[in-house]
């Protein structure tokens, strides 16, 4: 008796639980279903798709295709090439200004309140008002470096600066992240321990040193866990300061699988780009979690 | 920890150049805004416009469409926030309390689906949507954007309600509340710090998109801000003076809400990456 009134008491709950989750079920259906559609265009054909004739099975023509475009290796290169650039900066320029910030001097509070700001700025906003600042004779970024005296080079029209001009401008947009991330860590270390190290005698870069940064591990992690896949993911900016260009040199797969699709009309391709996308971020975020989660467990001498 | 004064000026002294080159090109879409053409290209450039000029803000409102974009930007986002909010908040509550095999599985689902990029997802909400014929519509745009939001929101949210207090809850279950009742009573007042906090970057996401939104709404009718920068900026011809004073009208709202709630932003961006 008792028995059949706990199981049917479990059973409520469980009904319970699942008409909570009804409301956003069709829409996480919706995401799923596209998702493996996503995976299925991938298999037809370019011609089938672009028609609407269906599904003309293909294999991994479209995936032997992406394999072999005379593009793949520049746009891959690219693509991690930005990611790794501007994360690599993004972190050092994080740890150094929120050390700065996290002095909490005087007047701190508007340097925070100007930090964020690039944040909130549309990317697509914020690569056009560079592109107006990097044009080559009325741009004011090439007007300041003549005033120390260097010539500034032709920014989005040539390769390497077209590059650099890209990583600018996602550094721009994404550092604000990592100083908020990195600050309100360093926050977290306990006071009790930083004021018996300064019993000890240690000065405050010994400080950062040996006790603030040590501590910052998992949150440098919870950087590159959100900052990788956004960072591989590169669109906005490219679409509005370059277009990819010149001649490919800023073409990240993202604005890739765009023009692959929507302007070459090879949706076929582009779904296995886009793939092929998903497929790197997936391994980049498991294995990461793994190397992480394992080497926190022996750290807690699990 | 005490600074000594050379440490002192050394950290002022980053912090001043940071702040400016963060804030610089802001600085700079103001200053264009107010130049005339004239000023805009003249070499060498002119630092500060003398005489300023509105007439890029004239013309630009002169031309009624302004206020139709914004209102499109808005009405989107502004949907799109309360759609997810409505359907997320219950699912996280029920994830997070229950625990039961079925919520798991749905976090794990969630969980790799936050993962997928948002261009594969593209071309078959694109051949959906038109499929039953939301293409160029408010409604479609919608439809592509709630599904993202809510992944979003039911991770994040879930996160939030596992700290929740279980006696509050208790106590609301004893005085006869059911499920729904505790989320309207309880668990939504008693969270509305993190929940607004959450809902700010999910909307400012939203109000910021850009690639959906050019895929689905070609009609300019219905264009979003994003949207009309974007074709505002041409290879060949850009009226940076007109493009930039869209750009204030579009970006001053977002910079005033920053001043203004830049606390609880803060928190809503560390929330869970910094618990651990």
């Amino acid at each position: 008796m008792k028995r059949s009134l706990r199981t049917s008491y479990h059973r409520r709950l469980k009904l319970t639980s699942f008409l909570l989750c009804l409301p956003a079920l069709p829409f996480i259906a919706f995401a799923l279903y596209s998702i493996l559609y996503a995976i299925l265009m991938s298999l037809n054909s370019n011609d089938a798709i672009l028609r609407g004739e269906g599904f003309h099975f293909v294999g991994l023509e479209n995936y032997r295709a992406t394999l072999g475009d005379s593009q793949f290796m520049g746009v891959m290169g690219n693509t991690f090439l930005f990611a790794a650039c501007s994360i690599a900066i993004e972190l050092i320029l994080g740890l150094v200004i929120s050390a700065a910030l996290f002095k909490n001097l005087k007047g701190v509070s508007i340097f925070k309140v100007c930090i964020v700001l690039p944040m909130m700025m549309a990317p697509i906003a914020s690569g056009a008002i560079w592109r107006w600042m990097f044009t080559d004779r009325y741009g004011v970024i090439n007007r300041l470096l003549e005033i120390i005296g260097i010539k500034g080079p032709y920014w989005l029209g040539a390769g390497i600066p077209a590059k650099a001009a890209v990583i600018a401008v996602s550094v721009w947009g994404a550092l604000p992240f990592s100083i908020l991330i990195l600050l309100a860590a360093m926050s977290n270390v306990s006071k009790d321990v930083l004021e018996s190290a300064c019993i000890d005698g240690a000065n405050s870069a010994q400080a950062y040193w040996y006790i603030i940064f040590p501590s910052l591990k998992s949150s440098l992690f919870v950087i590159l866990l959100i900052r990788i896949p956004d960072a591989l993911k590169l669109y906005d900016i490219i679409y509005i300061l370059t277009g990819g260009g010149p001649a490919n040199a800023t073409q990240t797969i993202n604005y890739y699988i765009y023009q692959l699709g929507w302007k070459s009309m090879r949706f076929g391709d582009a779904s296995a780009y886009s793939v092929l996308l998903l497929s790197f971020i997936v391994a980049f975020t498991l294995i990461m979690n793994k190397a992480f989660y394992r080497k926190k467990k022996y750290a807690e001498g699990d | 920890m005490r600074t000594k004064p050379l440490a002192k000026t050394f950290t002022y002294l980053i912090l001043i150049l940071v702040t400016i080159s963060l804030i610089f090109p802001f600085l700079w879409l103001f200053l264009t805004s107010i130049k005339s053409e004239v000023q805009l290209f003249s070499v060498p450039i002119k630092f500060l416009p003398h005489p300023f000029t509105m007439e890029n803000y004239i013309k630009i409102f002169q031309n009624k469409s302004v206020f139709r974009y914004l209102l499109n930007s808005v009405f989107i986002s502004v949907v799109t926030t309360a759609v997810s909010l409505i359907v997320s908040i219950p699912a996280a509550y029920s994830i997070a309390k229950y625990r039961f095999k079925f919520g798991n599985i749905l976090l794990l689902l969630i969980l790799f689906i936050r993962m997928v990029p948002g261009i594969t997802q593209l071309l078959p909400y694109y051949y959906i949507i038109s499929k039953f014929g939301f293409s160029n519509t408010y409604a479609g745009l919608i439809l592509i954007y709630i599904p993202g939001n809510c992944i979003f929101l039911i991770m994040m949210l879930q996160n939030f309600f596992q700290a929740f207090p279980k006696d509050i809850e208790e106590a609301g279950e004893i005085d006869g509340l059911s499920p729904v009742g505790i989320i309207i009573r309880i668990l939504i007042p008693v969270s509305l710090p993190a929940i607004s906090s959450v809902t700010i970057i999910n909307f400012m996401g939203t109000w910021n998109e850009f690639m959906y939104a050019s895929i689905i709404l070609r009609n300019p009718q219905l264009a979003t801000f994003p949207i009309i920068i974007a074709q505002k900026v041409n290879a060949f011809s850009t009226y940076w003076g007109e493009l930039t004073s869209y750009t204030v009208v579009y970006v001053l709202p977002v910079i005033l809400f920053t001043l203004f709630a830049q606390k609880g932003l803060v928190q809503g961006l560390t929330a869970g990456a910094v618990k651990e």
